[in-house]
């Protein structure tokens, strides 16, 4: 049953957040801060590890605050060579159609 | 598993209309997409090829799509996902997945913001560079040249990047980063060449 109310109101939920917010501030006089947001966030995310449906919920929004998934992603190594081989690329794409000084 | 299907492209569809628009559109003047904004083009194209690899790799476990690409897979501790990573039996078997390796990363709005402030500026600097000295009547040369220097420089390097990276590291490298790299290497290189950093933008 909450399965089934999560798959329903997930989606829901991230459509009508700014408008719920808006709402609770101007009738109710709740005051949703972005720090509430973010220990919902939280929340949701510990209570779900390990489950494969929150994973693209933690792919979009919580991954840019909480960078836990470190392993695989490109080391500095990867910045140094693809720079030095960009500079390159550079030079001959300046050799290649003449441009010394003639770009502006 | 039908309503999880749809659940799925749902959240996927409002992630491509929302990230992908509202980052490319604020963040590049509200250009539109056509031959006169070559590089505002690329950048959409790109943007859109990040949400579509990250729909992709979060398809493929899920749905049974995993030989579709027939690559190696990396481990995820979450088993949600699978990359394309550009390890050195994917270089020499399958050089397909050290190409398509470039675009996934597991920050994908960091990948957005930095694809924007990073990536676009050189972007620009090369669709100026690939049509110098060329008129009206070569539109078709000019996108050519472009559309290959992009492909060098973002895709080939940013694939070689990571392989060097995954051998110099012993684990399977991802990422964009060496992408980004090269096109801040291919801004600096063509630059400093025509000396428009020593001398200022002259009129």
């Amino acid at each position: 049953m909450f399965k089934v109310l999560t798959y329903a109101l997930f989606p829901v939920s991230i459509k009508v957040a700014p408008a719920s917010i808006l709402i609770s501030k101007a009738y109710i006089g709740i005051d949703v801060t972005a720090v509430d947001v973010l220990v919902f966030l939280t929340i949701f995310e510990i209570l779900n590890v390990g489950k494969w449906w929150p994973s693209l919920f933690h792919e979009l929004f919580a991954n840019t605050f909480f960078l836990w998934r470190k392993e695989g992603t490109s080391s500095p190594v990867a910045w140094v060579v693809g720079g030095l081989l960009g500079i390159a690329y550079g030079h001959y794409h300046v050799e290649m159609y003449s441009l010394h000084w003639r770009l502006w | 598993m039908l309503e999880a299907f749809v659940f799925c492209w749902c959240v996927n569809l409002f992630a491509f209309l929302s990230f992908s628009s509202l980052l490319a559109e604020n963040a590049c003047h509200e250009m539109f997409l056509s031959r006169k904004f070559r590089a505002y083009t690329a950048h959409r194209i790109i943007s859109a090829l990040f949400v579509l690899s990250v729909v992709l790799s979060f398809s493929q476990k899920r749905f049974g799509f995993a030989h579709f690409f027939d690559v190696d897979i990396l481990s995820d501790p979450f088993e949600c996902s699978l990359r394309n990573v550009a390890s050195w039996e994917n270089f020499l078997f399958r050089p397909h997945a050290v190409l398509l390796s470039v675009f996934y990363r597991p920050s994908l709005i960091i990948d957005l913001i930095l694809l924007n402030v990073i990536a676009y500026p050189p972007l620009v600097l090369m669709e100026n560079a690939c049509s110098f000295g060329l008129g009206k009547k070569n539109e078709l040369e000019v996108d050519l040249r472009f559309a290959f220097s992009i492909f060098i420089t973002y895709i080939v390097i940013g694939g070689v990047s990571n392989v060097v990276a995954s051998v110099a590291a012993g684990r399977g490298c991802f990422g964009v980063m060496g992408a980004f790299a090269a096109l801040l290497g291919y801004q600096t290189a063509v630059r400093i060449q025509c000396c428009n950093i020593y001398f200022g933008v002259p009129d």
